[in-house]
């Protein structure tokens, strides 16, 4: 069990429902430009939230949570896809958003350079304009944590410039 | 301030979290501090490189689709019973005549653009897998676990499956998912289902894995492209290549006649708008993997997605062709028949099976679910044993179904009312009318 969850009753599809009426665009948008693919992006933002329906018990924070189930989703997917089949930004991949595709491709060939969980923080705050206590929550690291991940993050960035 | 409490601050600096007092010290710092004002500097830019450049649009539906597939899959786990699949056993008894049906659907895919740069891939991947001892494939399909292999729904989750085969001395192959497995020892085809304990023996039946027996050997699916490309009639291609993969993607529009009932539209592969995208080594010619992405208007889904192919994997044939231990095998094939569901119209079948219901009686109802296993026929029997037909409509056609459905309202022996759409077909080798699924 995690902080955002607490053991209550099975969560209702109407909370759920709310949830993805709240939330359903940013977590695609964030989703489509990590991975660069809209239907990638669909298929993991749906997971998510059916994954609500599997919690038994209420959850506290459902942004949270769901940011969350996405960027783990948003990871396997790449290991996945890097393990098999190494991608490269002059690897052309049918999907019909081009510009999509080459912007993800853009954002990953710099976040890749750095540790992946200073990226990750960097990622949830540049892709998502989510705060520094928000990712804190999503993470389920201290904020202090969070800042000091992305000062690193950043400093190492600023090398590559 | 000092330097190293201004450094402290970049994070929030650049994040916009100071308060209006330290926004202040830090402005102030910045005016005494060059060092501090290009670091600063130099950390906007960094941040401004991984900042994208736009916002993705949001496929409009999006919401309503989420929305229906939160619906559906809460619906679904408060009434499990509900959510029993439809068992279509599509090809259990008439493997030949659905494989030619394949084949003559797929033909009628086309292309108008780059043809001869795809079929010429399509040679080559065929020619580089020629003299393969074994493959192993993992892959994931949108379906539900103990519906039939060929079953899609771009609602529901992935199902892992996995395909083993041995091509020489003599071929073998081994599917499986969680709910339904099936192998062909060189002799028979066995097909089984974990939850129920049912087993069906069958003579040589690809059918029986549905649009994976076209992954048994992967070179029969490039085939069947590779033909495709022929028939002119609408898909698109494109090829992309780099330096070392080839990228191969068809578009195609879905196949069947719908124009009696939409039930089986968008529940396979072949009856869905698809973008089918293969990737080829482009040194050896080797398919690599495969996608295919489910299309509905301006949204995707991935239905199926290769993970994995390994060639000339070390598949031992006796763990391939070994049978689990509990099983009650039945041999549909070898049923013999009454005689009193053939030679009649299917609306007629309907009416004497549901009329056997009542009774349950065992020389219709075990005809006419022959194609179920015992466990099977026990559960069906708890559940519809003195029920009673209110209504009876006509029977209708839908997509590439060989069979009919026939929608009936049924009043139940506990006095419910209940509503079917039972699928019955009759290209059975005796012509004799089976029960499908739908029950």
């Amino acid at each position: 069990m995690t902080p955002m969850m607490k053991r209550t009753d099975t969560p209702q599809p109407d909370r759920i429902a709310e949830a993805v009426t709240a939330y359903h665009a940013e977590l695609y948008r964030f989703a489509a430009l990590r991975t660069g693919s809209r239907s990638d992006a669909e298929d993991i933002v749906q997971e998510a939230f059916l994954k609500m329906l599997t919690v038994s018990g209420e959850i506290t924070h459902p942004r949270a949570y769901l940011y969350r189930c996405v960027a783990n989703a948003c990871c396997d997917l790449k290991r996945r896809r890097t393990f098999h089949e190494p991608l490269r930004p002059d690897q052309p991949q049918e999907d019909s958003d081009p510009a999509l595709r080459e912007e993800a491709e853009r954002l990953a060939a710099r976040l890749d350079r750095i540790p992946p969980e200073q990226a990750e923080v960097i990622r949830l705050h540049t892709f998502a304009s989510l705060r520094f206590t928000e990712i804190a929550e999503i993470l389920d690291i201290p904020v202090t944590t969070v800042k000091s991940r992305f000062q690193y993050g950043i400093e190492k960035l600023r090398n590559w410039l | 301030m000092n330097c190293q409490e201004f450094h402290k601050m970049i994070p929030d600096l650049l994040a916009g979290t100071l308060s209006p007092e330290e926004l202040s010290a830090t402005r102030e710092h910045l005016t005494t501090c060059p060092a501090c004002a290009e670091a600063l500097r130099t950390a906007q830019e960094a941040l401004r490189s991984v900042t994208p450049h736009f916002e993705p649009s949001v496929p409009e539906g999006l919401e309503a689709h989420l929305l229906d597939a939160v619906h559906r899959r809460a619906t679904a786990s408060k009434t499990p019973e509900r959510r029993t699949p439809r068992r279509r056993f599509i090809g259990i008894l008439s493997g030949v005549v659905s494989a030619a049906a394949v084949v003559i659907v797929i033909l009628t895919f086309g292309l108008n653009t780059p043809v001869r740069a795809a079929r010429n891939r399509l040679t080559q991947a065929i020619t580089s897998m020629e003299g393969l001892r074994s493959i192993r494939i993992d892959l994931r399909i949108r379906t539900s676990e103990a519906e039939n292999f060929d079953y899609t729904n771009p609602l529901e989750e992935f199902v892992p499956h996995t395909i083993e085969a041995i091509y020489k001395p003599q071929l073998l192959w081994r599917v499986e998912k969680p709910g339904r497995k099936a192998l062909y020892d060189g002799h028979r085809t066995y097909l089984w289902y974990d939850s129920l304990n049912d087993g069906l023996i069958q003579p040589y039946s690809p059918d029986a894995i549905g649009m994976l027996n076209l992954l048994i050997d992967p070179s029969q699916l490039l085939e069947l492209e590779r033909q495709l490309t022929r028939a002119h009639d609408g898909s698109r291609y494109e090829l992309h290549r780099d330096a070392e993969t080839l990228r191969l993607t068809v578009i195609s529009p879905a196949q069947g006649d719908f124009s009696q009932c939409d039930r089986e539209r968008n529940t396979s592969i072949i009856e869905s708008n698809t973008r089918r995208e293969y990737r080829f080594d482009a040194l050896n010619g080797r398919l690599l993997g495969a996608r295919v992405v489910f299309l509905d208007g301006n949204r995707e889904r991935t239905l199926l997605e290769i993970d994995r192919i390994e060639y000339n994997a070390p598949i031992d044939s006796a763990t391939l062709a070994a049978l689990p231990e509990g099983i009650t095998w039945e041999h549909p094939a070898q049923a013999l028949p009454s005689g009193r569901l053939i030679g009649i119209d299917a609306k007629e079948a309907a009416r004497l099976i549901l009329a056997a219901f009542a009774t349950w009686d065992n020389e219709i109802v075990d005809e006419a679910l022959r194609n179920y296993g015992a466990h099977a026929r026990k559960l069906l029997q708890s559940r519809y044993s003195g029920a009673t037909v209110e209504g009876l409509s006509e029977p209708v056609r839908s997509g590439r179904y060989p069979g009919w459905f026939i929608p009936c309202t049924l009043r139940m022996a506990d006095g419910s009312r209940e509503k079917i759409h039972m699928a019955l077909r009759n290209d059975t080798p005796d012509k004799g009318w089976v029960i499908d699924g739908g029950l």
